[in-house]
């Protein structure tokens, strides 16, 4: 049977978020498998076309995960990244994406539970949401 | 007129393609015209300052050729003169030609130039490109040929055709500009008499008609005329002797204001015996007791009166015609054969609304005159003037003076509509006086036989009336009280015809006016005229002037027995559109100086001071001379030939010839339209022709390369070919020399200034002529020229020297670099002289779509045009350098000699073949 | 389309090589390796891969300053639109401006299952309506709020234009699913999504049933007008909002209330020199009384580019120009810079914002759209 799996795409922090997904994996913490990780050094880092980019590619869901405003290695990237994801919003809003296709979270290293209860609620989300209308938008887009 | 005919040849162009044609088949025996639309033959070439390749003078190669044509026998040249029409064909041509009136007799002017000195006008010089002036008499370049001077006529000035008594208003204008003040009030006394008076009453309608006015504000007119009028009461005048009594008629003028005065000033000087009978104690009608002191005070008026009265003209004062002994009918007996009546229109219209008689209701008309006479007159607190003319502004003006605290003015129309002159307006409101618009009176309210308030109501504007006013209508329930003690009435005046003999035979008009010959002012009695006033209603003290010069001409024709002579046709007026208007700057009017606000209502002083010299000349120079030539005659008086004719008229010439010879040569295109060049908006972006101006010894600045914006000498000077040629959006051929003339100013600008650096952007360098690249080449190694390839698109100014900065592409690094220089000379693209689709239609040849002429057959029979029998050469045949055009001329007189001369005139399509 | 076959649309076979078209373009004037004359030249010389992999093929603004005065004609403009079509082909798209997030959401638009949300800044004090015959064309204001970091006033663009169309009683549709107009796809090269969205808005507004679109945006007009027709079908009638003022003013429809302001007005390349209308921008304003109406040193067809081109090779190069165009603007004494175009009004706030120049020239000006101005100054008709 082919059910709907929706893909999603996980910005995550190299500091906090990735290593609490390292640790989710070692700590074999069950979690679904649809997230796909990006590695970044810091969701300060995060530009919106990563997101539109991986929305074009087919994406259904998108999560930008990183430190929190104390914990942050390069001192203020969380509130890059929330003037970021104001604007962000405001796009993929008007786009008419559902605001289940795209979270920020603020998980740090030793909450790797947290991680793998957001990435199951977010596929739970997008299954009832069903798949992006991005999906197939270009054959030749790879992301 | 016709000329013996039998010439195989009208040329027509006089440039130096023209003059070579014409003096070959001269050479050959043929009898040739040459017909020229400039002044002087010599064309383009007399404008450049040196020639390529071998930096001749230009002049100097030229000036023999150009007397060679004009002394030779067999060739008449029709300078100043253009084609008008043409008929017939090969061997047989009818061609009318205009010769434009000169206004100088040919034959007797010997080129003097007298009086361009004395000429007050100076517009752009067409020779110097605008880069200099000309006068308006003028000869064109100074070894014109032929060596005649010609006056520029463009036309009548407006400000002439809006003057009723046809005053040379640009004339004296124009002398006061130049200081030349005694010419100029003599000139202005040639229409007015009284330019003293009328300087400070007149309503100009000359200064509406003002073409400055399109620029900035008109022209003070009337305050120049008064200027120099003062101006003689201060350096002294002349005596004035009586004129000489060459006539036995006498002629009587019944009324002394300006048209009574005018009348017999005009008929005095023509000899006859004249009388003036003036009713009231003082000469000068409307003018001594109507206008007030303070706008013409009576000494002026009466210094002028005076004059008139020593060249011979009897002013009888308290002699009121129509009683006491002094009937028409008397005045004939006495042996008076003529008669001017010019009693003026001093009954003072009605209100006809009740409470007229009351005491303190004074009619404006009498209170003026009254206060002029010097009678004591009393005003009251609260003044109520009735009316819009002049005559209600000075009654209420010379209220105020008499100490009525409150003046005010009802008029029923509005602002606009209010006849009185918008100064006088301007100055009653600034001295206090309210002006109701829109309401009139309906009662005067008494109180025990005086004036204690007036009942007026409000008015709207209708559709306009017979005089093309709106009408004015009351308003329903609009009544309103106004509190007065005086009521002023001046809504109007009409002749006060009681004097005339009952059941006399005049026609008199529902407005009261005599009904006269529109020409002749003559009455429906033989010998009695009218004028001023009397005739035209209240009007004008300058209407009424004309008026007096015109029953003095009709008079003099009357009594000579001579018929009237019809008027002359003016010259068509000339408008703002006929007028270069880009050196005119704006600039401010003169502001007439008054005497202080306070001084003002404590008496009567004269409210305006008058001009000094620096301030009239200042203005006079604002005028734009829109007629060229003013008509001031100055040249006239020193021209010891006798040469000048205002009067000269155009004619036409008719001529029969076998062939015509198109040689019009070029004219230069308008760049101006081209902006990133920025000619015309950069003061040191010039053109090729202006450069060669101002190199040249005889130009505008003696041949002192000096740049527009400062006068300095360039060190760096830069070229731009191909502006506005070889271009697809303007004209896409190639001028042909501009690469070589280019070549030639760079190298005169070393030889004027040694180690100038000159730089040529050019697309190719089109060298071909014999010795060309040598020249080229000279230029690059001895001359400090260099040649860029590449066009610039962009000209921008560093605002702190005024050096022009050139925006280009360097072609071997593909880098875009400014470029900054002294002055920058553009190539501009050249093109048939202008005027050549007309010409080309009357000849009945076609063009091409750049204006050059068409030539069916290029490689056998290259000078032949459409029609057979017209040949073009040099540029209007197609864009090439003088030894090309000369060689053209050559073949054109080749092909005449060939195709009419020698043989019987049949289609040029051959000789005689053997078989 | 061949290398050959531009070469002869555009005229460029005729270039006589002069270099007048470097020496007036803005680029060439800052950026030593940018040259219009050697772009053809290398075309003429049939050097193909030099074009394609210059960086400076999308240099190029497209404004339009060097075909009016190039004496051969070659249309510039168009040769550097269809030499980017082959460049893009060749994975060549030049250096997207903001990350590229600009092209990327033009991309994602074409797809045809979305339902924006592009309406929600309408309120009732705006009046549209579904059945007019008159469709206003939104444009991608909507978006340009979200995507820069300094306020662009898109949007009050719009909103005035509707008070504008609302006073002259027009209720006009809103299409709420409308797609970009493709202009900067089409001049970057990218046909084919360009394509992609035209179709998409042909069948919108073939589907509204609407008679004529009016555009607030001179490159949405221009799309509409001079390159829609080459690949659908739009049976509208179409106006600049300046040319629909302009008609009003002159039958004497409008009523201003006096606004004493001087302003200077700059003429976006594409209403200008691309679409010719000069004058109607400029009625409109001095139809307004109290509105002095400065000309910048170059104004109509010598106006100045504001400085970048569909978001694309935006470098130091373009702030230069900008900034020279902003300090023309203060040079004139004017209050407000008045522009009639959303993208250049975008370009001239980003230069005032500064980024990343501590020192640089003062060009803080107030700006602002035609319309925001006619739309405060309308008063009310009796």
């Amino acid at each position: 049977m082919n059910e709907f799996e929706p893909v999603i795409i996980a910005f995550c922090c190299n500091w906090c978020t990735y290593a609490a997904a390292d640790i989710a994996g070692t700590s074999r913490i069950q979690y679904p498998h649809n997230v796909n990780i990006v590695r970044v050094m810091c969701s300060g880092m995060v530009d919106p076309i990563y997101v539109l980019r991986a929305f074009e590619g087919g994406a259904d869901g998108v999560i930008i995960a990183g430190c929190s405003y104390v914990d942050c290695h390069y001192i203020n990237g969380p509130v890059k990244c929330d003037a970021m994801f104001e604007r962000l919003k405001g796009i993929v809003h008007t786009l008419g994406l559902e605001d289940e296709r795209l979270r920020r979270e603020m998980i740090s290293t030793s909450e790797s539970i947290v991680f793998a209860h957001v990435v199951e609620e977010m596929v739970g989300q997008l299954k009832k949401v069903g798949p992006s209308p991005f999906r197939k938008v270009r054959e030749d887009i790879t992301v | 007129m016709t000329e013996a005919a039998n010439s195989p040849a009208l040329v027509i162009g006089g440039g130096i393609a023209g003059i070579q044609a014409s003096i070959d088949l001269a050479n050959m025996g043929f009898p040739v015209y040459l017909v020229e639309r400039s002044p002087s033959i010599g064309g383009r070439m007399a404008q450049l300052d040196k020639t390529f390749p071998t930096n001749d003078c230009a002049m100097c190669i030229l000036a023999p050729k150009m007397n060679e044509c004009y002394r030779h026998q067999n060739i008449r040249v029709l300078s100043y003169s253009e084609v008008a029409e043409v008929k017939g064909e090969l061997g047989n041509f009818e061609a009318k030609i205009l010769r434009k009136p000169r206004y100088i007799d040919e034959t007797k002017c010997t080129g003097c130039g007298e009086c361009a000195q004395v000429c007050p006008v100076e517009v752009k010089s067409e020779f110097d490109q605008g880069m200099g002036n000309r006068k308006a008499i003028y000869k064109p370049f100074a070894q014109a040929i032929p060596n005649l001077y010609v006056i520029d006529k463009r036309g009548t000035p407006p400000c002439r055709v809006a003057c009723p008594a046809g005053v040379d208003i640009q004339g004296y204008v124009a002398l006061i500009s130049q200081g030349k003040f005694k010419e100029a009030l003599s000139l202005i006394r040639q229409k007015i008499t009284l330019p003293a008076t009328v300087g400070r009453v007149c309503t100009h309608p000359c200064e509406t008609e003002c073409n400055r006015g399109e620029v900035d504000e008109p022209i003070a007119i009337a305050a120049l005329k008064r200027f120099v009028a003062d101006y003689e009461l201060t350096v002294g005048v002349e005596e004035v002797t009586p004129a000489p009594r060459t006539k036995d008629e006498k002629v009587a003028v019944i009324g002394s204001g300006p048209a009574g005065l005018t009348a017999a000033h005009d008929l005095v000087l023509m000899g006859y015996g004249v009388t003036i009978f003036e009713a009231l104690p003082v000469p000068g009608g409307m003018l001594a007791i109507g206008i007030p002191e303070y706008r013409l005070p009576k000494k002026v008026l009466q210094t002028e009166i005076e004059a008139i009265q020593k060249l011979g003209v009897e002013i009888k004062l308290n002699s009121p015609v129509g009683k006491n002994g002094l009937t028409l009918d008397d005045l004939r007996q006495q042996d008076h054969k003529a008669i001017f009546i010019a009693v003026g229109a001093h009954r003072s219209m009605k209100l006809d609304i009740p409470g007229e008689n009351l005491k303190g209701v004074y009619h404006g008309v009498s209170f003026l005159k009254d206060v002029n006479l010097g009678k004591k007159v009393m005003v009251w607190e609260k003044v109520a003037v009735v009316g819009g003319g002049n005559v209600a502004i000075d009654a209420a003006r010379t209220a105020l003076r008499l100490g009525s605290r409150e003046v005010t003015i009802l008029y029923r129309r509005s602002r606009q509509e209010m006849p009185a002159s918008q100064e006088e307006i301007a100055e009653a409101e600034h001295e206090g006086i309210k002006i109701h618009y829109l309401a009139t009176p309906v009662t005067i309210l008494g109180k025990d036989r005086k004036v204690v308030g007036m009942k007026c109501i409000r008015m709207k504007l209708g559709e306009p009336d017979a005089s093309g006013r709106r009408r004015p209508i009351p308003i329903k329930d609009s009544e309103f009280t106004i509190d007065v003690d005086m009521v002023i009435p001046a809504i109007g005046q009409a002749p006060d015809l009681a004097f005339l003999p009952e059941n006399s035979s005049f026609q008199v008009s529902p407005r009261g006016t005599f009904e006269v010959d529109s020409k002749s002012l003559a009455t429906a009695i033989p010998g009695v005229f009218a004028g001023g006033d009397a005739v035209l209603g209240p009007a004008s003290v300058v209407q009424a002037i004309a008026t007096g010069h015109r029953a003095a001409t009709a008079i003099d024709n009357y009594l000579q027995g001579e018929t009237l002579l019809p008027e002359e046709e003016p010259l068509p007026t000339v408008t703002i559109e006929d007028i270069d208007l880009t050196d005119a700057e704006k600039r401010n009017r003169l502001v007439m100086p008054t005497i202080p606000s306070k001084e003002r209502l404590a008496g009567f002083t004269e409210v305006n001071l008058g001009l000094n010299q620096e301030m009239a000349m200042e203005e006079a120079k604002r005028c734009l001379n829109c007629g060229v030539c003013s008509g001031c005659r100055e040249c006239e008086k020193v021209c010891q030939a006798k040469a000048i004719n205002h009067e000269m008229k155009e004619e036409y010439l008719n001529l029969n010839v076998g062939s015509i010879i198109l040689a019009t040569g070029l004219d230069f295109y308008d760049i101006s339209k081209l902006g990133e060049y920025g000619y015309g908006r950069i003061a040191n972006v010039i053109t090729a022709i202006e450069y060669e101006r101002l190199t040249s010894a005889s130009g505008p600045t003696e041949g002192e390369l000096k740049r527009p914006s400062d006068g300095k000498i360039p060190s760096n000077t830069a070229f731009i070919q191909c502006v506005g040629c070889r271009d697809f959006k303007n004209k896409p051929y190639c001028s042909s020399v501009c690469c070589m003339y280019a070549t030639k100013e760079a190298i005169l600008a070393y030889e004027h200034q040694p180690g100038t650096k000159s730089t040529i952007f050019y697309m190719d360098l089109r060298a071909v002529g014999k010795r060309f690249q040598e020249y080229v080449t000279r230029a690059k190694e001895e001359y400090n020229v260099t040649y860029v390839r590449g066009r610039p698109g962009r000209i921008e100014v560093n605002p702190e020297n005024g050096n022009p900065i050139i925006w280009y592409e360097d072609s071997t690094t593909g880098e875009t670099k400014p470029f900054e220089t002294e002055l920058v000379i553009l190539s501009q693209a050249m093109t048939p002289s202008g005027g050549i689709e007309r010409l080309a239609s009357i000849l009945g040849i076609s063009l091409d779509q750049h204006g050059f002429a068409e030539i069916p057959d290029k490689l056998f029979y290259p000078l032949d045009t459409t029609k057979p029998g017209i040949f073009a050469c040099g540029y209007a045949h197609s864009p090439r350098d003088i030894p090309d055009s000369v060689v053209q001329g050559s073949a054109a007189a080749a092909r005449v000699a060939e195709a009419v001369a020698f043989r019987a005139p049949s289609l040029a399509t051959g000789g005689v073949y053997r078989d | 389309m061949t290398l050959d076959d531009i070469i002869k649309e555009t005229n460029t076979f005729y270039c006589l090589e002069c270099g007048k078209c470097s020496s007036i373009c803005p680029i060439s004037r800052y950026n030593p390796a940018y040259s219009p004359r050697v772009m053809v030249e290398h075309a003429l010389l049939g050097l193909e891969d030099d074009l394609v992999y210059n960086r400076e093929l999308f240099s190029c603004l497209t404004c339009d300053a060097c075909q009016p005065k190039c004496p051969s004609d070659v249309n510039y403009p168009l040769f550097i639109q269809k030499m980017r079509a082959i460049a893009s082909n060749n994975g060549e798209h030049g250096e997207c401006a903001h990350s590229g997030t600009l092209q990327s959401l033009t991309r994602l638009v074409t797809n045809p299952a979305i339902k924006q949300r592009r309406l929600e800044w309408l309120s009732d004090e705006f009046h549209t309506s579904d059945r007019s015959d008159v469709l206003f064309f939104v444009g991608c204001a909507p978006y340009f709020e979200h995507i820069f970091d300094f306020e662009t006033k898109s949007i009050d663009i719009i909103k005035a234009s509707l008070k504008i169309l609302n006073y002259f009683g027009i209720e006009p549709v809103l299409l709420p699913n409308e797609r970009c107009c493709g202009h900067d796809m089409l001049w970057t090269g990218d046909v084919e999504t360009f394509k992609r969205l035209a179709e998409h808005n042909a069948a919108l507004i073939s589907e509204s049933g609407v008679k004529k679109i009016i555009f607030s945006c001179p490159e949405c007009y221009q799309t509409f007008k001079e390159n829609y027709p080459n690949y659908v079908k739009i049976d509208c009638e179409l106006q600049h909002i300046s040319e629909f003022l302009s008609e009003a003013i002159e039958k004497n429809e409008v009523s201003f209330k006096e606004t004493k302001r001087t302003v200077t007005y700059h003429d976006p390349c594409r209403l200008g020199r691309h679409m010719g209308i000069y004058e109607p921008p400029r009625k409109v304003l001095e139809a307004v009384p109290g509105i002095e109406l400065v000309e910048m040193k170059h104004s109509k067809e010598e106006s100045l580019c504001c400085g970048t081109s569909a978001f694309t090779n935006c470098d130091l190069y373009s702030k230069q120009i900008r900034v020279e165009r902003l300090l023309e603007a203060k040079d004139t004494g004017a209050e407000t810079l008045i522009t009639s175009c959303p993208k250049c009004q975008i370009h001239f706030r980003c230069a005032m914002v500064n980024k990343g120049e501590e020192k640089g020239p003062d060009v803080e000006i107030e700006v602002m759209d035609m319309v925001n101005l006619v739309a405060n100054a309308l008063e009310e008709k009796n």
